[in-house]
């Protein structure tokens, strides 16, 4: 709930500001590591400002799966099937949702109404800490950022009552218009005694490139039956 | 023997054969079943029972009727990757588990806020009383 709403607040804020990239394409590996199973998902993934997000999953299976402002479209063109899911709110975009956020002053926390409570040295690495607007105390936690060498090292976000929810570490980074953005991020994700890891490497990261026509003119086939899913 | 010998390769042809056909419909199954397990947990820890127990407490029935309409949706992230089979028990699942949870908190929301009510009014009523007496 805390992430889902903080997410909100950063899809909107991006999409009302300026200086982004108009597109945005990269190839992506997550691996997530709970409990007992280890999943891979490899793929590319195409972004088309403000708010359009395509991914062609390549591993384990062949998805495709757009998300434009609140509908998300998943179709599967071995499995000829498809889902059309429409939510209440704007939908949080995977991958780049990360990289628009980086590109941002403080991680676009000020402009949303987080407000910079403490800041402290360990070591290399400054850390300021972030509290959220007063109207959504009850359901947003602190945020602490790291910055190593002016460089996002370390984010930890946690619920109400402080406990940590999510834990990511950031690595080789990436320069854009003098902004970096991390190609690795390690994080984990902490749902009561459960705990998941996750790994997210981007590579062959482009902006502002012209994106392939089957992206632009992407249709599900008119053979293939849509379920149709409103939150 | 020669009879017992072919009986037994059609056997063994016959469950190979049923193995083939069956292996693929059980990993469906799995991932049917995964998809559901998944999206129930997700439905579950995605919705703020504080918040929906506040919302029953504040608006005493509205509040269950609103926990009953709400429905919160899913981060696509959690859907990458994965079968057809298992978004659409996943899908199916979250709703049904967020659901669950929303309408639990709101009910106990407004039966604790009810009992306070009724306490207040009994403690009003006491008082009331020792007053006249």
């Amino acid at each position: 709930m805390t992430l889902t709403i903080l997410a909100t607040f950063l899809i909107l804020n991006i999409s009302l500001t300026g200086q982004m990239p108009d597109t945005i394409s990269l190839r992506f590996e997550r691996k997530i590591i709970a409990e007992n199973s280890t999943e891979i998902v490899k793929g590319i993934s195409y972004y088309k400002a403000p708010q359009k997000l395509h991914i062609e999953v390549q591993h384990p299976l062949k998805q495709i799966m757009v998300i434009e402002n609140n509908i998300t479209t998943i179709y599967y063109p071995i499995e000829k099937k498809a889902f059309r899911i429409k939510s209440k709110g704007p939908v949080q975009m995977p991958f780049i949702q990360s990289i628009l956020s980086a590109m941002k002053d403080d991680y676009g926390l000020s402009d949303i109404g987080y407000t910079l409570t403490r800041s402290e040295k360990k070591g290399n690495t400054l850390y300021t800490y972030w509290d959220p607007p007063k109207e959504y105390k009850k359901q947003m936690g602190r945020f602490i950022i790291g910055i190593e060498n002016g460089l996002i090292s370390y984010s930890e976000a946690l619920d109400p009552k402080g406990k940590t929810v999510v834990k990511s570490i950031y690595k080789k980074h990436m320069e854009l218009n003098g902004k970096f953005f991390p190609l690795e991020i390690q994080s984990e994700i902490i749902e009561g005694s459960k705990k998941t890891n996750e790994y997210i490497i981007y590579s062959d990261v482009k902006f502002n490139i012209s994106l392939p026509q089957e992206v632009i003119n992407f249709s599900i086939p008119n053979s293939v039956p849509i379920k149709e899913i409103e939150w | 023997m020669k009879t017992l010998s072919n009986k037994f390769f059609t056997t063994v042809a016959v469950i190979m054969s049923l193995l083939i056909f069956i292996t693929p419909i059980l990993a469906m199954q799995d991932d049917f079943t995964a998809g559901r397990i998944a999206g129930e947990q997700a439905g579950k820890s995605k919705t703020n029972g504080v918040a929906w127990m506040a919302i029953g407490c504040l608006g005493g029935l509205l509040g269950v009727i609103v926990a009953y309409i709400y429905e919160p949706s899913p981060p696509a992230s959690l859907l990458l990757g994965k079968s057809p089979e298992y978004v659409a028990a996943f899908t199916d699942a979250y709703k049904n588990g967020a659901k669950s949870v929303q309408t639990k908190n709101a009910w106990t929301g407004c039966i604790v806020s009810t009992l306070l009510y009724v306490v207040y009014v009994v403690l009003v009523v006491a008082a009331a009383e020792n007053s006249v007496d």
